[in-house]
């Protein structure tokens, strides 16, 4: 039950921050229509249902629900995790890619089938997966401070290629806790606090911005 | 040479053009002090129309064009939207 409850709190404080940073920048999206807006806001709105979706997981395996919701769950946190990392890289390059004419309803299709071959033949193939995205990020995010440095907003920039970096560490955690967790629990704890961490820095990056408009 | 300017920063340049002649301007002088081809300032104009960004009305036979409610609020928030999409790298 105590675990329960550690996990309502956590999911609580992301899906919250997930739901401010969606909010808040709402409005400088409809008056600027801007895309990197609009993808920030996609992949935060996608990380707030994974995390809700891993919830329901707990629900289900506190009550002993029956194991389709489980199956079904799994399949909505995988493709919900996917949709938001592929949106978070999207939203740093889509300048680079609207020549070739990609649209948002190719990612929304790589993560269903990413999903959907990871339920079906392969088992946590999301995690090299998301390390390789935020791995792609990070790259972007450094390249980005260093071409700000000195400039106004390259303190945000550094934070952001911060954050990036402990969201890198917090899925290479994941990915290791898979295999050592029965045996270290606690782990698992270590894990979850990262998450926070990277969600609430970048609920202060938004805030930052924001808090007049 | 000059940096292209981005799109959003086009906007502004037409929006503030608008409001610094008394919120009524003249397509032939918005031309001129928004730096755009006549093709270019045709789309763009005709986006902030469609937008209500901007508001086309006939005085007198003549065109103007003045800024809407949303307008201002666009220029009001520009810098925090520049200041977002900057800090995000985005």
């Amino acid at each position: 039950m105590s675990s329960f409850i550690t996990e309502l709190v956590y999911t609580a404080v992301i899906v919250l921050s997930c739901m401010i940073m969606w909010l808040r920048t709402q409005r400088i999206y409809e008056l600027s229509g801007h895309l990197g807006i609009k993808y920030f806001r996609l992949s935060m709105l996608f990380f707030g249902l994974a995390f809700l979706s891993r919830f329901g997981l707990s629900v289900v395996n506190l009550y002993s629900l029956p194991h389709d919701y489980t199956v079904l769950l799994n399949v909505a946190f995988t493709y919900c995790l996917m949709a938001a990392s592929l949106f978070l890289v999207f939203s740093l390059t889509w300048k680079r890619f609207e020549r070739f004419g990609v649209v948002e309803g190719t990612l929304f299709v790589a993560a269903f089938v990413i999903a959907l071959i990871e339920f079906v033949w392969i088992p946590n193939l999301i995690f090299p997966l998301q390390l390789g995205i935020v791995g792609y990020a990070i790259a972007i995010t450094y390249r980005n401070y260093l071409d700000s440095r000195g400039q106004k907003g390259a303190g945000m920039r550094q934070l952001y290629f911060a954050a990036l970096v402990i969201a890198f560490l917090g899925y290479l955690f994941n990915f290791l806790v898979i295999y050592i967790a029965p045996y270290f629990p606690w782990v698992l704890y270590y894990v979850d606090s990262i998450t926070v961490v990277l969600f609430l820095i970048l609920l202060y990056g938004v805030l930052k911005v924001t808090r007049d408009g | 040479m000059a940096k292209k300017r981005e799109r959003l920063e086009v906007i502004h340049d037409i929006l503030v053009a608008v409001r610094e002649n008394h919120n009524s301007i003249k397509p032939t002088r918005l031309l001129q002090l928004s730096n755009l081809s006549p093709q270019m300032f045709r789309d763009y104009t005709e986006e902030l129309v469609e937008k209500k960004f901007i508001r086309e009305e006939t005085v007198s036979g003549k065109k103007t064009y003045s800024l809407t409610d949303k307008g201002y609020e666009f220029l009001e928030k520009y810098k925090t939207i520049v200041q977002f999409i900057d800090n995000f790298g985005l």
